[in-house]
Formats: C-alpha cells, structure tokens, sequence
C-alpha cells in the first residue's frame, strides 16, 4: 500500500515540526497548486492559510472519465504540513446525505485517518493532496449524484468501514484481532518482546511488529477511530477490561468519550 | 506568476480584504485569471441578454392560452386541430434583450392548421385565425395585423408574433406554408427543422452543458428542460446580436437580420468548449459559408436549400459589405477585450461595443463563473483511490 519508507515519514514530520511558520511552505505549494488549479484563491483567515474557489477538474479512472466542478474551502491546520488540510464543499452541490461522505457542516471525509495521512505524506504538498485525495472523492460525489456506481470499492460507515479498513491492514479477518492489534496504537504501548496480541503466540516483533511501527510513525489520533470500532463491538466483547485504552481506564470508566480532532 | 512573491508581504497584514488582492493579481498575472474572467464576463453578459426565467415561463404559459383559445371546443378552428408552438431565437434559445427599454422581447410563433393547401387560400386562412383572435375579449384589444402574422401586443414586455401556417406534405418532415400579404404565392418555412438543424450544430456541448446543469440543479438529466440549457455557441450568438444591434444602431435598414447571423455561425462553429473561444473562431470563419451560386451570393436555409436567406444581400449589394465589416470589428473588439489585462478594462470595453449589459463588476461574475464557462478542467488520472466512509463523528 505505502512504499514510503517509515524512516523518511518520520524525517519529515520531524523537520516540519522544527519550523514555527509555515508561511513559506504554504504560498510555495499554492503557487504550484494554482498552476493547474486556477479557480483556487489563497486567504488568511485568523492567521490560517484558507484555500477556496472553485476546483475544476477531469478525473480519469479506469477507462471512465468524469468532469465537473464543486466550489471547496481548504482549511490548512496551523502543524501544516505536519497534518493535511480539512476539504469542506461550500456551494452545497453535494447532498449531506451519509452515502456521500460529506458531514453536515460540509466537510470531506476522504478516508481513514491513517490511509489519508500516509498518502499526504508520500509528498506533503497541496497540489499532490488535491490530485490524489480531494479529486478522486469529489469524482466519486459526481458519479454518485449522476445516479452510477463508483468504479472503485467503498467502505461502509464509521465503525464498520473502520473494522474493515484496520483488519484489511493488519491481515487479521477476526474483528477482535483487529481492535487487539489497533489498541497498541492507541496505548503507544510497542513492546517488541511482547506476543502478539494475535494470539499467533510469536513475539510482536517477529509477527505484527512492523505494520504497527510503520502506523505509528503518523501523527493519527486512533483512539478517535478506536472508539468507533469499540463502539460497533462492544455488545460481544465479553470481558471489556482489556479493550478498554490505557488513557481512558486512566481516566476512569465513566468519561469514556474521547474528543475527536 | 514569477512575481507573485514581490507582493506576498501583502498577505501577511490584509487578511480580510480579498478583493483588492485578487485585483492585484489579476495585473501580475495575466494568463491564470484573465482568460477565466472574460469568460465569466461574456456569460453574465449573455444572461443579462437573455429573456429572464420569469419572463419565458409566463410568455410560454401566455401562448398555450391562445393555443387553447384557438382550439376550444365552440372554436370555428377546432377541427383544424390548431397547435402553437415557437419559432425562431425564441426556440433556438438565442433571444437578445431589445436595445432600448421600451423595446420588447419579440416572440415568433407558428400557428398550425391541419388544412390542404388546395383547400385554402392566404387570405381565407388569415382571417381564420384573426377572426378568432378577435372573437376573445381581451385579445381583440391587443391583436394588430402585419405583413405576415397577427401580433398580439401584451402589457408585459413582449408581444407575439402568430404566424397562421399549414402542413406542406411534399417536402421534409415539419415543413410548413405560411402567408405573406404582398406576395401570391405560399412561402415555405420550416421552424421545426431548422431548430433541429442549429442543435445538431452544437450537440455534443449542448449535451455537455445539460448535464453540466443537471448537476448544479441535482436533477436528472432528462428533467432539465432544454430551453434551460446555454450551449456556448447559443450563447456566443446572443453576444454577436448584440454588438450587431449596436452597429447599425443609426443604420437600421442595412442590419442584418439575425436568422443570417445564426445560420453562417451555426456552420461556423467547430464545438468550441468556451463562448471566448466560438466567438473568435465564428467572426473568423463566418464569411467562409457565404456561398456564391449563378453570381449570386447565398446564405440557404439549411431545411430548405432553395430559399436564400440573404436574397436582399443581391438587391441591395452593400448590405453584404456592410455585414463583413460589422463582422471585422466585432472581431477586433473582441480581441481587444481578450488581450486586456483587469476585469474592469475588460467589462469597460465590451460594454462600449455592447451597450448596458447591466452591471459586470461585482466580485460575484468572478467568483462564479471563473473555470466552469471556460471550460477548463484539468486532467487528474486517478491510480489508488483510498476508499472513504463516515469517521469525523459519532
């Protein structure tokens, strides 16, 4: 899925987390993005950089082809480039139906955190997060809209989508497994000489070691996914201590909710 | 572009005033905004032109009234089954706003008898129908009779044309026979047909554009009704009556008359994607489909090769010259418009060939009309979607 390799990842993020101002990176990207994008305008809005205007485009995918536009609002968060813009639809063409992956206030929801960040940080550039997350999830509104199928496979909503995404990622078809292996990410808690919360009985290191090390390497916030999948779960959980994250049962059981980004 | 980081000290201190920055950038770069903006331009100039939504749903409510008055049941010309339907810009969806206010939205319709033209003369059948206009209360006040057709005159800002027509069942599909007062013979005309010939002309981008819209709209495709659609070359040729009702402002009688302007544009238009681009391309190749037969010049109807739209062009020979010389300067206008730098040079220019098109400079034309109208979508091939769902909140 990720060629990149983890060591770089973390290069990055480390060298942009150096940087206090991100003026600089940011007009640099948005001059490479208005090349191919000219409907796009550059604002300050409180100190953040905003990208809005209108995003014209023609995606191509398989043989299929689809051209339209949508007016969009970038919000660039104030780690960018640490983290990728929030996407909202502005000019209400997308229904906020739940099919459409678009939430009320308007906002995209382009995939899994870990699957957005990883592909975002392959370049961490504006114009790359445009073409190979924004375009393709505004194409697949547009087929939607135009009544014909997404040419590609859609995951079901939040928990379930999630489930499936982390079990497709972690090679487990047990859901368990899955929420197992996810909870070393949300406890931070890699220990290599453990075993494997797979029950595969082998150490962590020599099983499931390096596709939790490579996860950890973003800055995801997987707990807010965690509880998601918790969530869908919990009824056939039958004994919860375990599943239940090291900073919640730190917290105390009764302040279960953690707070999304 | 390379001077944009001249002024990027700008947008550290002007956070809230975008437009004087887009300004800006529109003088230091002319080729990401402008192009886009004279194309925002040219279509706000052609909705300014074009009979409002309003106005063409209440004069298409107002005909199908005659049509029903036409066809009552006590109606002399009941068993004729009488049909009204549209004819000219007004079914071509090329209507220009008329130059002064007092003007009004003139609306050409074709009022349809099933008779034999054996049966009938000129005469006899315009003063079937205008007997029956004049039967109804209301229409008898506004009825005037003209060369060709009955006009009716509403207090609203258009009056219609209604022209008695019958079937010519010896020529191609819709063919029709209309009157003419100064002539003895039945002339021959074919609205329908034409109106299926100029579509043809702009198919794909007028499909294109149906769709287009039918997204804005959320609706399916087959639900946006065609007169809703504006195809570039529609609205290419509103623009080109436009500047041509300006020309011959003083020189009325020398004007050519639009139905020459929409059929050598109709053959000159190559599916231009963007009104810019088919207007350049139309003032260019316009006089190549002037056709010369038997040392006369030509402009045929395309339903019809026989009938010569441009027949006075021979009678009156500087009328043709005056036409290719209108055509030249709307070229150069147009150009000049094109290679202008901001938006306000822009808009001065054209409303100096075009006359009050209503107001240009609000930030809005744009905002709104920037890539979509110019058509210019750039191509991103998708390789590995990354599949989404719902996860931003419980």
């Amino acid at each position: 899925m990720n060629t990149l390799k983890s060591e770089s990842v973390g290069q990055l993020a480390n060298g942009f987390r150096g940087k206090n101002d991100s003026t600089g990176i940011v007009e640099e990207q948005f001059e490479d993005l208005l090349g191919k994008y000219s409907g796009l305008k550059l604002r300050w809005q409180e100190g953040h950089p905003v990208v809005k205007g209108r995003l014209s485009f023609k995606a191509l995918y398989d043989g299929r082809s689809v051209k339209d536009w949508y007016d969009i609002e970038m919000l660039l968060p104030a780690k960018y480039p640490c983290l990728p813009p929030r996407v909202r639809e502005i000019g209400n063409k997308i229904s906020r139906d739940i099919d459409y992956h678009v939430s009320e206030d308007g906002i995209l929801c382009l995939g899994a955190d870990l699957a957005v960040l990883e592909r975002f940080y392959e370049r961490a550039d504006l114009l790359w997060f445009v073409d190979e997350l924004v375009v393709p999830h505004l194409a697949s509104c547009t087929w939607r809209r135009n009544g014909e199928a997404v040419p590609w496979e859609q995951l079901r909503h939040k928990g379930e989508g999630l489930l499936e995404f982390y079990k497709d990622r972690f090679g487990t078809d047990d859901n368990f497994t899955a929420l197992r292996l996810l909870k070393v990410l949300v406890d931070h808690n890699y220990k290599g000489h453990t075993l494997c919360p797979c029950e595969s009985g082998i150490k962590l290191r020599h099983c499931h070691g390096d596709v939790l090390k490579d996860a950890s390497k973003y800055p995801v916030v997987f707990s807010r996914e965690y509880c998601h999948i918790f969530e869908l779960l919990k009824d056939d959980i039958e004994d919860i201590g375990p599943y239940v994250p090291r900073s919640i049962r730190l917290r105390g059981m009764r302040r279960r909710r953690v707070k999304g980004r | 572009m390379c001077y944009a980081h001249l002024f990027s000290h700008l947008l550290e201190f002007r956070t809230d005033d975008g437009l004087f920055f887009d300004n800006l950038r529109g003088l230091i770069m002319p080729n990401s905004d402008q192009s886009a903006n004279i194309e925002g331009v040219f279509t706000k100039i052609s909705d300014e032109l074009d009979i409002s939504e309003a106005h063409y749903e209440d004069a298409v409510a107002k005909y199908e009234a005659v049509g029903r008055w036409l066809d009552a049941n006590d109606s002399p010309l009941h068993v004729h089954m009488p049909r009204i339907y549209a004819q000219g810009s007004f079914r071509l969806g090329t209507v220009v706003k008329p130059l002064s206010g007092k003007d009004e939205y003139d609306i050409d319709l074709v009022c349809h008898l099933e008779i034999d033209k054996k049966n009938i003369s000129q005469e006899e059948l315009r003063n079937m129908v205008g007997d029956r206009l004049k039967a109804h209360k209301d229409y008898k006040r506004m009825v005037e009779g003209g060369r060709r057709c009955w006009t009716l005159h509403y207090a609203d800002a258009f009056h219609m044309d209604i022209l008695p027509a019958i079937p010519d069942y010896e020529k191609m599909k819709d063919s029709i026979w209309i009157t003419d007062k100064q002539l003895r013979a039945w002339q021959p005309s074919n609205p329908k047909g034409y109106a299926r010939w100029f579509r043809e002309q702009m198919k794909g981008m007028f499909a294109q554009h149906r769709q287009l819209l039918a997204g804005s709209l959320k609706a399916n495709v087959e639900d946006v009704p065609e007169w809703k659609v504006k195809a570039p070359l529609q609205r290419a040729i509103q623009i080109l009556k436009r500047h041509r009702d300006i020309h011959f402002e003083q020189d009325k009688d020398d004007q050519p008359v639009s139905i020459i302007i929409t059929t050598l544009a109709g053959h000159a238009y190559a599916e231009e994607d963007n009104i810019c681009d088919a207007l350049v391309n139309l003032v260019d190749k316009m006089p190549n489909h002037i056709l010369v037969r038997n040392c006369e010049y030509w402009v045929p109807n395309p339903t019809n090769p026989e009938e010569n739209f441009a027949d006075k062009w021979n009678e009156y020979p500087a009328r043709r010259e005056k036409f290719l010389a209108w055509l030249a300067k709307a070229g150069r206008d147009f150009e000049e418009a094109l290679e202008l730098g901001s938006p306000k040079r822009i808009t001065e220019v054209l409303q100096g060939v075009l006359g009050d098109v209503g107001n240009l400079t609000d930030e809005q034309t744009f905002a709104t009309t920037t890539a979509d109208e110019r058509d210019e979508y750039p191509e991103v091939r998708i390789s590995r979607p990354v599949s989404q769902w719902l996860s931003w909140k419980k």
